[in-house]
């Protein structure tokens, strides 16, 4: 170093700048980056083609769960990640959740509150950040989308977390068929954390969430949701933050829209990815001679039958869907043997509630209601698929068409 | 991310961080091109060196704000074609900000108009304390009073104590090259300076 920069590094040394960077404005820079790197143009993916609407885009980015990112040094785990029964009392009673995300084309807020026995998710409201507005009311959907000045809905509840993001969530989902659990610690607070990877093909079509739980607390604290079974492109549903409550005010889930908007009804729709296995004429069930109600009614309730008699064939052979999802997964979250909310008894099998059109023929939702162990009454819509195949006239389950709802 | 867990008058938050710096920068700067939440991590990890270097380019923070954001922005337009690692990215970062903030000189007009008004702004937005903001303003004249390519090289080197090798990967030139260029940049500043403290001692 030489005398005349010696000397400027004097100079300089004791000058105090105020430069230390303000946070609220690294924040609002962060958002208007997150913003901008959803915009940036992409290779087209099939699902884009198939999420062409706003409407469909946000409805399939908040329908289930996400992913974890996975910077940590992982390592696989040989036992489970923990015992649910080691679980903190106290975090057992977070009934409410506020989640932060990105979707494709913008960001989103939503809240949301567990339903009353805390099992799965009731109410949810998602603000996108291009305007559009979801949520449920009375059992049904709304999507408000102000470009449009129309509100989409539909009768069923098809929005939320079918399990609520509770410690269970890691312990059911790590049962799906080829789910992965990895183990890692945050460098920067050094808490344990858990990473959960798993794919299926639902009624929602293919799927694939990567989910980090915080090992103490066994809370997930963020999560990624893919349309597709190997996580490829950007996720469906990126939720960075997300914070927990005991409870949120009401006045959160109130949502008032301007104007008056039209409304229009979804139609009843199938992912196009699940035709091929609704197409295999070895699945399902005859309809020949049947109406299409007299067929529906044999097939769900053989279908509830093989569910309270644990015959996870059967169950297999008639919603085709659950054929890869695992034994164990089938048991934990179909079967629930040995839980309070096992179903018992089907009590009704009520007339079709709407009618759609598949590619291989016409689709209806019909309404179950049935019993569980601990007494309460359910009741669950469910799809089935009227099909011709080789000239005869059969039908398959689809799935659940939303979750189920609590009934008096 | 931040997970804050709620009880009965908040007895008890837990804060669970996962926006931390990513322990393999190379990883990180690779998934960034694609997975907007590594990309975050990534300009959470490098905002503080922009911003720093933007505030000591231009001794204003508002301003030094804005030219940070188009830092960003920028990055987030080219990031798909940067190929290179941890060293090679932070000096990509630094050749971007120069840009964005001789961009930002010249379509302002702002080094004419801070010369000129340098006197007057004696408090300077960028100073902590009186004797600083006096230090300052001198020096915002002195360094203001060179080409942008030596204010490059003046705070590349003081202010962000890079290397001469980074100054010159940042440039774009050889490490012999910024040599000279500093060893000059410094002799015009001596003179400025030397030119200053005499007149305001005089003044004084």
């Amino acid at each position: 170093m030489n005398n005349n920069e010696k000397q400027f590094e004097d100079f300089v040394s004791d000058m105090k700048f105020d430069d230390a960077p303000d946070s609220e404005h690294r924040d609002k820079l962060e958002q208007r980056l997150i913003c901008a790197m959803a915009k940036r143009p992409r290779p087209i993916k099939i699902w884009r083609i198939i999420m062409k609407s706003n409407v469909s885009k946000l409805a399939a980015a908040i329908i289930i769960i996400g992913i974890v990112l996975s910077f940590h040094v992982f390592e696989k785990l040989s036992s489970p990640a923990w015992a649910i029964e080691q679980t903190i009392e106290a975090l057992k009673d977070l009934r409410a959740v506020y989640m932060n995300g990105i979707f494709p084309g913008g960001t989103a807020e939503i809240w949301m509150r567990a339903n009353k026995i805390g099992t799965q998710s009731g109410d949810v409201v998602v603000r996108g950040s291009h305007g559009a507005v979801t949520w449920i009311k009375d059992g049904s959907t709304y999507h408000y989308e102000s470009g449009q000045n129309t509100v989409y809905f539909e009768n069923a509840i098809t929005v939320g977390f079918s399990q609520w993001l509770g410690p269970e969530l890691l312990e059911m989902l790590s049962k799906v068929a080829g789910a992965e659990i990895m183990r890692g610690k945050d460098p920067a607070t050094g808490r344990q954390r858990a990473t959960l990877m798993c794919s299926l093909l639902d009624s929602n079509g293919p799927q694939s969430w990567i989910i980090e739980f915080d090992v103490e607390t066994k809370l997930p604290v963020s999560f990624k949701h893919w349309s597709n079974l190997d996580m490829s492109g950007p996720p469906a549903f990126y939720a960075f933050k997300i914070i927990y409550y005991q409870e949120l005010a009401d006045s959160l889930f109130e949502v008032s829209i301007p104007g008056n908007p039209v409304y229009v009804e979804k139609p009843l729709t199938i992912p196009d990815q699940n035709i091929g296995i609704l197409s295999n004429p070895q699945k399902g069930m005859s309809a020949y001679g049947l109406s299409r109600q007299q067929a529906c009614e044999q097939i769900l309730r053989a279908l509830y039958n093989a569910v309270i008699e644990g015959d996870l064939d059967k169950l297999k052979n008639l919603a085709p869907l659950s054929e890869n999802w695992g034994d164990d997964f089938l048991r934990d979250v179909i079967l629930r043997t040995g839980k309070p909310d096992r179903i018992v008894e089907v009590v009704k099998i009520g007339q079709i509630s709407k009618t759609g059109r598949s590619k291989i023929g016409p689709i209806v939702a019909v309404p179950v209601v049935f019993k569980r162990e601990d007494g309460s009454m359910v009741e669950q819509n469910m799809v089935i698929q009227i099909r011709q195949l080789g000239g005869k006239s059969s039908c398959v389950v689809h799935g659940p068409y939303g979750l189920p709802r609590e009934i008096e | 991310m931040v997970m804050i867990v709620e009880t009965c008058n908040l007895r008890r938050v837990i804060r669970v961080d996962s926006s931390s710096k990513e322990t393999d920068e190379n990883l990180l700067i690779a998934r960034a091109r694609d997975d907007s939440a590594a990309f975050v991590r990534l300009y959470r990890n490098h905002y503080d060196a922009v911003f720093r270097y933007c505030v000591h380019r231009l001794f204003e923070r508002h301003i030094a704000e804005d030219v940070t954001s188009e830092v960003f922005l920028k990055v987030v337009e080219k990031i798909h074609s940067f190929k290179g690692d941890e060293m090679q990215f932070r000096c990509w970062l630094y050749r971007i900000a120069t840009n964005a903030v001789n961009n930002h000189l010249r379509r302002t007009s702002r080094r004419n108009r801070i010369l000129k008004l340098a006197h007057e702004q004696a408090g300077s937005q960028v100073a902590e304390c009186e004797e600083s903001a006096e230090k300052l303003t001198v020096l915002k004249e002195a360094v203001f009073s060179l080409r942008p390519r030596y204010q490059t090289i003046i705070t590349l080197r003081f202010f962000e104590n890079l290397k001469l090798t980074e100054i010159a990967e940042v440039l774009g030139s050889s490490p012999g090259t910024v040599r000279s260029q500093l060893t000059r940049a410094l002799a015009k500043l001596r003179k400025v300076l030397d030119t200053e403290f005499t007149e305001k001692s005089e003044v004084n």
